[in-house]
C-alpha cells in the first residue's frame, strides 16, 4: 500500500475545503515531511487517517466537525466533514472517502448523521468503478486490516508501547502472513473434532463394508445355485430331447407294426373273453346247483300235484263257506246275538237264519271249503316249480351258451396264435412308449420346477444386486470420502510443515533484520534478540555473559523502531520476492510494502538516534510520511535531505488552536 | 467413527496442487475480507475438496 494522497473538509482544525496533501510516491525520494507546532493539527492527521478508513478517532472529544463551523451552524443548516484517501494498493488506485453530515437540529444540539463509507478504483483503462457499499468494509480489510493499523500510522507516544502489545505475536503473524496458514491449518486439522477433515471422517459409514462382504456372499451362492439350476435345466432339456426322441422312434415301430399290432391286440382281447367266458361258466354251474337244490322237491312233486288236483276236480262237493271261517267264530256272534255288521241277531231272526246257514257249509260239516283251499294251494306249488324248471332251465341254455362260446374263442385264440408267434413284441414297444411316454412327463415337470426354482435364483440375484447397488452406492460415498479425507490431510499437513518452516524463518529473519536496523540505530554495546512472543530483548555482553539490561525511554524508542523497521523490511522483501502461488512446496505467505506514518515519533530520543534512524528508515520503508515538530525538524534534515519527496507545513490560522491549514514548502 | 488409514489411497499430485493453491488464496481473501464466519469456509474448503475428488473421478 503506498498513499498518494489525503484531503480534509472540516476534519477537527482542517476548516472547509483543504487542498490535498500529496504525498511522495518516488521510490528514491519516499519521504513526505509535515511539519507543525504543538496543537497545529499532526496528530489529527493521523487520525484523519484511522478515521477515514476504519471510523476510529483516539480524540478525547469524539467530534470530527471543526470547532469553528459548529459554532457558525445556523439552525437547521448542514455541514459535511470527510477525509479522502487516495492509494495504491496491488497496482490499483483506490479512492476511499468517508463523509459525515452534521445538522443543528435546536440551538444547543448538533445532530451527527452515520458516516457514509465511499470507495472507487480505476480499472486498468482509467475507468473510476465503484465499489458496492456492502464491500465497502471488506475492501478495506483486504487493503490493511485495522488490527494492523497502528503497526504503520502511529505516534511518538505509542511507539514506547507497540512492542508490548498484547496483540505483537498476532500483528507479526498477520503482516508476514501466517495467521492466514494457521486458520487454514486449523480448519483442516484432524484432531479437531470441527474440522473438515473430521467432519468428512464422521461421515464414513464403516459398517457398510461388512454389510457389502455379506451381500456379496449371498450374491456369489445365489450365482451358484443358479448355476447348477441351469445346467440341470439343460439335462432336462437333454433328456426331454432324448425322450422325444424315443417316442418318435416308439411310435415309428408301433406304426410300422400296426397289423402285427392288431392281432396282438386280437390275441390279448381273445384272452380277456376267454376268462369272462370261463368265469361266466362258472357262474351259471353255481346258479344251476343252487336254484335246483332250493326247488328240487317241487320241482319232481309236479306230477303229483297234477294227478291230486285231477283228483279235486273230480270230487263232488257243492257251496262254498267263508274262507277262513271257522265254526266257533260263528258260535261267538250267536252267543253274543249281535252280527259284525251290528245287526240284532236276536231281534233280527232272518239274519240269524242266514248266519246259521253259513256254518252248515264250514267244515267239519262241510268239505268243499277245504277242497277248494286245497287246489289254490296246489296251484301256487305248480307256478313256484315252473319257475324253478324255467330258472334252471335258462341257466343251463346260459352254460351251454358259454361253452359254445368258449370253445369258439379258444379256437380263435389257436389260430391268432400261430399267426404271431415269433414276430415283434409290438406290445412291449407300446409298453416302452407308455414307459417313456411317463417319463417325458416326468422330465417336463422337473424342467417346469427348475425353470421355476431359475426364475426365483435369478429374481434373487437381481435383489441382492440391487441391495449390493444401493450399498455401492454408500461405498462410493465412503469411497470418496475417504479420497476426500485423504486429500485434506495432504493439504493440512503441507500446511502444518509449511507453518513451522515460515514461522522458523519469520523469527529467524526477523531478529536478523531487527539487529541489523538496530546496530545501526543504535551507537551503543547492546544487541537485541527476540523471545517467543516477539518482544524485543535487549541484551548487553558482560563478563562473556549475554545479560538482560534496562532500558531508558530513549533506547525503548530506538529498540521499537528496530522492531516495526524490521516488521515493514521483512514484508517489503516478502512483497518483493512475490505472492503468488506458484511454488508447490513452500507455502506463498502474502505480504504488501507498507508505508510508515509517524507522528512525533523522536519524543525521547537523542540527536544521534533520530539522525539513525531518519537515515534508515526512508531505505527500508517503502514510504515514509513524517510528521515533526521544527524542533526536532534540524536533527532530522540532514539525515533525510535525499530522501525527501515532498515537504508541508501546518499553519495555524490566526494563531487559532481551532483552525489549520497546511501548505506546500516549495 | 475413526477413518481407516489402512486403506491407502494414491494421491493425484496434480489435485493436490490445486486443493492447496485453491485453499490458500481462499484463506487469504478470507482473511482480509473477513466476508465468510468460519462454518461458511469450513463448507467452502469442503466443497473445494470434494469438487476436486469429484472431477477427477469423472
Amino acid at each position: 500500500m503506498i498513499i498518494k494522497s489525503i484531503a480534509l473538509c472540516n476534519f477537527r482544525q482542517y476548516k472547509g475545503v483543504q487542498p490535498p496533501i500529496l504525498f511522495s510516491t518516488d521510490n528514491e525520494k519516499n519521504v513526505t515531511v509535515i511539519l507543525g507546532v504543538n496543537t497545529s493539527g499532526k496528530t489529527t492527521l493521523i487520525q484523519a487517517f484511522k478515521w477515514c478508513l476504519y471510523e476510529n478517532v483516539n480524540f478525547k472529544t469524539r467530534d470530527v466537525l471543526n470547532i469553528e463551523v459548529a459554532k457558525s451552524m445556523g439552525l437547521y443548516t448542514t455541514y459535511e466533514v470527510y477525509v479522502e484517501i487516495v492509494l495504491i494498493h496491488e497496482d490499483k488506485e483506490f479512492t476511499i472517502r468517508r463523509t459525515m453530515k452534521f445538522t443543528k437540529s435546536d440551538a444547543d444540539k448538533i445532530k451527527s448523521e452515520k458516516s457514509l463509507l465511499k470507495i472507487q478504483y480505476k480499472e486498468d483503462n482509467g475507468e473510476q468503478q465503484a465499489v458496492p457499499f456492502y464491500e465497502c468494509d471488506n475492501t478495506i480489510n483486504k487493503i490493511l486490516p485495522a488490527a494492523l493499523s497502528d503497526y504503520f500510522f502511529f505516534d511518538g507516544e505509542r511507539i514506547a508501547e507497540i512492542n508490548n502489545r498484547g496483540d505483537v505475536v498476532a500483528a507479526v503473524r498477520g503482516l508476514m502472513g501466517l495467521d492466514v496458514v494457521s486458520e487454514a491449518k486449523d480448519r483442516l486439522d484432524p484432531t479437531k473434532a470441527s474440522s473438515v477433515t473430521a467432519k468428512f471422517s464422521k461421515e464414513l459409514d464403516v459398517g457398510n463394508d461388512q454389510k457389502n462382504s455379506t451381500l456379496k456372499n449371498d450374491l456369489t451362492n445365489a450365482q451358484t445355485m443358479f448355476g447348477t439350476l441351469n445346467t440341470r435345466k439343460n439335462e432336462a432339456k437333454n433328456e426331454i430331447e432324448y425322450c422325444e426322441r424315443r417316442k418318435e422312434e416308439l411310435s415309428s415301430q408301433i406304426l410300422a407294426n400296426k397289423d402285427e399290432k392288431h392281432n396282438q391286440e386280437k390275441k390279448l382281447s381273445l384272452e380277456k373273453d376267454i376268462t369272462q367266458i370261463t368265469k361266466n361258466i362258472e357262474n351259471t354251474e353255481s346258479r344251476i346247483v343252487r336254484d335246483f337244490t332250493a326247488g328240487a322237491m317241487k320241482f319232481f312233486a309236479i306230477p303229483l300235484m297234477h294227478r291230486a288236483m285231477r283228483a279235486i276236480d273230480e270230487a263232488k262237493y257243492s257251496g262254498e263257506g267263508i274262507p277262513d271261517m271257522r265254526i266257533g267264530a260263528i258260535d261267538f256272534l250267536l252267543a253274543r246275538q249281535k252280527c259284525i255288521c251290528g245287526c240284532d241277531l236276536k231281534k233280527n231272526e232272518g239274519a240269524r237264519d242266514n248266519i246259521l246257514f253259513e256254518q252248515s257249509l264250514l267244515p267239519p260239516k262241510h268239505l268243499g271249503t277245504i277242497l277248494h283251499t286245497t287246489k289254490d294251494t296246489y296251484k301256487r306249488y305248480l307256478k313256484e316249480s315252473q319257475n324253478v324248471y324255467n330258472t334252471v332251465l335258462e341257466n343251463h341254455t346260459d352254460y351251454r351258451n358259454n361253452r359254445n362260446y368258449l370253445g369258439e374263442k379258444t379256437d380263435e385264440l389257436k389260430n391268432v396264435s400261430v399267426k404271431i408267434q415269433g414276430n415283434i413284441d409290438v406290445a412291449k414297444i407300446e409298453k416302452d412308449y407308455q414307459k417313456n411316454e411317463k417319463t417325458l412327463k416326468d422330465k417336463r415337470d422337473l424342467l417346469l420346477k427348475i425353470s421355476s426354482d431359475s426364475g426365483a435364483a435369478e429374481k434373487e440375484i437381481s435383489e441382492i444386486e440391487r441391495n449390493i447397488e444401493r450399498l455401492t452406492i454408500v461405498s462410493d460415498k465412503n469411497e470418496r470420502l475417504r479420497k476426500c479425507i485423504t486429500y485434506a490431510k495432504a493439504v493440512y499437513e503441507w500446511l502444518k510443515v509449511g507453518y513451522d518452516k515460515q514461522e522458523k524463518e519469520v523469527k529467524e529473519r526477523l531478529l536478523e533484520s531487527v539487529n541489523n536496523i538496530f546496530e545501526k540505530m543504535y551507537h551503543g554495546k547492546r544487541h537485541v534478540t527476540i523471545n517467543d512472543r516477539y518482544q524485543i530483548v535487549l541484551m548487553t555482553l558482560l563478563d562473556n555473559d549475554e545479560v538482560k539490561t534496562d532500558e531508558s525511554k530513549g533506547l525503548e524508542a530506538v529498540k521499537n523502531f528496530s522492531f516495526i523497521s524490521g516488521l515493514v523490511d521483512l514484508a517489503r522483501q516478502k512483497a518483493h520476492k512475490g505472492n503468488g502461488v506458484t511454488e508447490d512446496e513452500d507455502i506463498p505467505v502474502n505480504t504488501e510494502p507498507y508505508p510508515l506514518v509517524m507522528d512525533a515519533p523522536f519524543s525521547n530520543t537523542d540527536e544521534i538516534h533520530i539522525k539513525n534512524i531518519s537515515k534508515i528508515i526512508p531505505e527500508i520503508a517503502e514510504q515514509v510520511i513524517l510528521m515533526i515538530m521544527q524542533k526536532d525538524w534540524e536533527f532530522v534534515r540532514s539525515a533525510l535531505e535525499d530522501k525527501i519527496g515532498c515537504s508541508y507545513t501546518i499553519e495555524k490560522i490566526n494563531n487559532s488552536d481551532t483552525n489549520s491549514a497546511i501548505r506546500r514548502n516549495v | 467413527m475413526e477413518f481407516n488409514s489402512d486403506i491407502k489411497l494414491e494421491l493425484d499430485q496434480n489435485i493436490l496442487k490445486r486443493l492447496k493453491t485453491r485453499i490458500y488464496l481462499m484463506e487469504r481473501e478470507n482473511h482480509k475480507t473477513k466476508k465468510y464466519k468460519d462454518n461458511e469456509m469450513l463448507d467452502k474448503i469442503r466443497k473445494v475438496i470434494e469438487a476436486e475428488v469429484d472431477k477427477n473421478d469423472n
